[in-house]
């Protein structure tokens, strides 16, 4: 019985239909839904309404690799640099997913990844790195060069 | 989501926030100035805050802010802007310590003569950094440059290893990021001759030439010497910059204090 038991398996439904069976010992990562499955409702289909099944699938892939103690840490590593190669868009709905299922590691990891692609940039780079339009008027634009003042005053002065 | 979403429509704002405040103070200034959305964002206090103990972890910050509401009035006639709480403390309290970092420049640079210091100004110029209470971000700002006299670098980075005690591996990676790892400096010390048979030996000359990165590892003995000074048999210590480094520094020690 008590093999069963460890098995106990998880249905979670996408946005657009797709279920995935998951192993209850992965999906306990899913803090946010973690009473779902633990107050007994084992077998029933817990839907998960904002979250593609793209990216569902990608998030439970993370948590697996996650939920494997034979993992070792620089493997782990390796999967997590290269998990995070992805487009823009993709990374921002696996952060949204990341923060609706409350997968902490998840979203430290996709938020970092992120503010990584931000570091040592200027302005324009970050500007055209997430599509930011410019909506500055040129009033604004001087208030903010305020502030950038400032802070390019030790940056560059050495240039 | 069309990949062209910008990442503040699809990011809930607490997210945004989190990858914000996991940057340093230039990326915030920089993501601060990409568009409305981020500059509300980068000037969040909750932001400011984190970086203000961040920066000046021993700073009692409370009685700071209550001293920083007198000169209130004075500062938002100097910005002429919206400015407000931690982030106007934040920038206040950097220019205060960029004022006292061109003191203890021109200090080094009244000092220097050919191109060298001697070990009691040398030590002075510590002694400075340690009674203006820099922490180790405002010394890896203000003077672990490359563009500053070695001599310079070298003050910041001895009195972050003997009065700030940083741990060798920041100090290291410091001296990396900022590209002054390979920078030379030049110690001499001349010691007073020993007694031989009732007569006295000539004074010794010791020379050694270190990188920066050599006295951030391990030199110990130059580090020691630095910090020990001109004292009892020893009569006198001399520091340069080894020479291919050295280009007419009193002219870019200058210029960085006049910017």
């Amino acid at each position: 019985m008590s093999s069963t038991e460890a098995k106990k398996m998880v249905v979670l439904k996408s946005f657009d239909g797709v279920t995935f069976e998951v192993e209850e010992s992965v999906a306990v990562q899913f803090e946010s839904i973690r009473h779902m499955f633990e107050d007994n409702l084992a077998g029933s289909v817990i839907p998960l309404s904002n979250i593609k099944s793209e990216i569902l699938s990608k998030v439970i892939d993370y948590c697996k690799r996650h939920a494997d103690d034979t993992t070792d840490e620089e493997d782990l590593k390796a999967f997590d640099a290269d998990f995070v190669k992805v487009e823009h868009g993709t990374l921002f709905d696996i952060i949204r997913a990341a923060n609706y299922l409350n997968i902490k590691s998840l979203l430290d990891l996709t938020c970092q990844t992120v503010a990584d692609m931000i570091k040592g940039k200027t302005p324009a780079e970050i500007r055209e790195l997430f599509n930011i339009s410019d909506e500055f008027t040129p009033e604004e634009e001087e208030e903010a060069s305020i502030i950038t003042r400032f802070i390019y005053m030790d940056r560059y002065a050495d240039c | 989501m069309s990949p062209s979403q910008s990442i503040q429509n699809s990011l809930p704002h607490d997210i945004s926030l989190k990858i914000a405040s996991s940057l340093q103070v230039f990326d915030v200034c920089s993501l601060g100035s990409c568009s409305r959305f981020w500059r509300e964002l980068c000037g969040s206090d909750c932001l400011w805050e984190a970086l203000c103990k961040d920066r000046w972890p021993a700073r009692d910050f409370d009685k700071d802010s209550s001293a920083f509401q007198d000169q209130n009035f004075e500062l938002d006639q100097r910005m002429d802007s919206n400015l407000k709480g931690w982030r106007e403390l934040y920038i206040s309290k950097h220019n205060e310590m960029a004022e006292k970092a061109s003191m203890v420049m021109n200090f080094v640079e009244c000092a220097l003569a050919y191109e060298s210091i001697e070990v009691g100004n040398y030590l002075k110029a510590i002694e400075f950094l340690k009674s203006m209470q820099f922490g180790f971000k405002d010394v890896q700002m203000f003077f672990l440059k490359p563009k500053l006299n070695v001599l310079l670098n070298l003050v910041g980075l001895h009195y972050c290893i003997i009065w700030l005690d940083v741990p060798s591996k920041f100090v290291k990676e410091a001296l990396h990021s900022n590209k002054i790892t390979e920078r030379q400096v030049c110690v001499q010390w001349w010691k007073l001759g020993r007694w031989f048979y009732g007569f006295r030996l000539r004074d010794e000359l010791h020379s050694r030439n270190a990188s920066l990165g050599d006295l951030a590892a391990s030199n110990a003995e130059v580090l020691w010497v630095l910090h020990r000074g001109a004292i009892h048999e020893v009569l006198r210590v001399q520091i340069s910059a080894v020479k291919p480094t050295s280009t007419s520094w009193s002219h870019q020690v200058a210029q960085s204090v006049n910017e």
